[in-house]
């Protein structure tokens, strides 16, 4: 499945207006869910147990959802991708865990289906795992 | 010439060093040192050097901050202090898209028209967007030049653009910044032209206004 999943053009073309914009008026609420993801994961355990490690990673969710809610609005994926290739390196200078970023996605991911109640969540959650299911191969060797 | 100056100012601009990097510019202002080389051959690569060793954590947030004040204080002065050549009858308005925070772009910039004989306006960055358009309404410039780094606000940039594309249909539109190849096509729906960078936004300028 990943060598699939990264293998196909990643596209926004499915993502709703409507869905969107529920997306983006839900955004505080997916932020405070994947923070307080970090805080009790054990995916994020590492993260969660260095204090300068957790701001980058709150940080990093919000802008992570505005990027997504931008690029996603105007079909830009090259554009979240490029964004993605910097934060891979920004986060790897500071020893982020590999699997921080696609555990981002799963975190963010639960939470739109969990607050997009004015509006289908399928869509956007479909993009976000593409782009999960993508961090993982690059970590796995399929992708560059 | 200029690589072992940058090399030079990248090491004082590192260890944070104002009165050195300060003293250079000035010592390269008395070998008389065009500042158009200064700023796209010494300044913004520096920037570039120092951005990147933020990235990969070789710097940290103060020293990339100290840094790019120092910057900032050498563009400010030569703003200040740099004769320009004679008025080319233009004038522009400099800033940043909304949300925007980084402004030493803008500022750069608006030296480098000013330098060139335009008439600069340079309002710099969070402004909001209605007092932004009734300012440009009110003014009127030959060009509107904006910058834009974080690709987060694209939604409120392409919204302003829309509402100055209407309120100043005269007005020629420039925007440059850090993310133009991803979301350069979304962009030049909205503007006249896309600089690829600070030279290249020099030129279009010219020619966007009739050289």
């Amino acid at each position: 499945m990943p060598m699939e999943a990264v293998a196909a053009p990643l596209s926004f073309d499915a993502i709703g207006e409507k869905d969107l914009a529920a997306f983006h008026r839900q955004r505080e609420k997916i932020l405070t869910a994947f923070i307080d993801r970090i805080a009790v994961a054990p995916a994020f355990a590492d993260v969660a147990a260095d204090a300068e490690k957790t701001r980058i990673a709150q940080e990093t969710g919000k802008i992570f959802i505005e990027n997504f809610y931008a690029t996603a609005k105007y079909r830009l994926p090259a554009a979240i991708v490029e964004y993605l290739d910097w934060l891979r390196g920004y986060l790897g200078s500071r020893s982020f865990p590999e699997d921080f970023i696609p555990g981002m996605f799963s975190a963010i991911r639960h939470a739109t289906h969990a607050f997009l109640d004015d509006g289908s969540s399928d869509d956007i959650a479909a993009a976000l795992r593409q782009l999960e299911l993508r961090e993982k191969g690059i970590l796995q060797g399929d992708a560059a | 010439m200029t690589q072992p100056q940058l090399d030079t100012f990248i090491a004082a601009l590192e260890q944070g060093d104002r009165r050195r990097c300060f003293n250079l510019v000035r010592e390269w202002e008395q070998q008389k040192l065009p500042s158009d080389v200064l700023y796209n051959d010494i300044l913004i690569p520096a920037l570039v050097h120092i951005g990147s060793s933020w990235e990969q954590n070789r710097q940290g947030i103060v020293e990339e901050h100290v840094a790019t004040q120092i910057i900032k204080a050498i563009v400010a002065y030569k703003a200040a202090n740099t004769e320009t050549r004679e008025t080319n009858g233009k004038s522009v308005m400099v800033g940043c898209v909304p949300d925007e925070q980084h402004d030493l772009a803008s500022m750069l910039i608006a030296n480098m028209l000013e330098e060139n004989g335009w008439r600069v306006t340079h309002y710099g960055a969070s402004v909001p967007q209605p007092d932004l358009v009734a300012s440009a309404q009110r003014l009127q410039p030959d060009l509107l030049c904006l910058t834009m780094k974080s690709i987060g606000g694209l939604e409120s940039t392409v919204q302003l653009l829309t509402e100055l594309r209407s309120v100043l249909p005269d007005t020629k539109i420039m925007i440059g910044g850090t993310h133009m190849p991803s979301v350069r096509a979304i962009l030049a729906e909205h503007v006249d032209a896309v600089a690829d960078s600070f030279r290249d936004g020099v030129e279009k300028a010219e020619s966007l206004t009739g050289g």
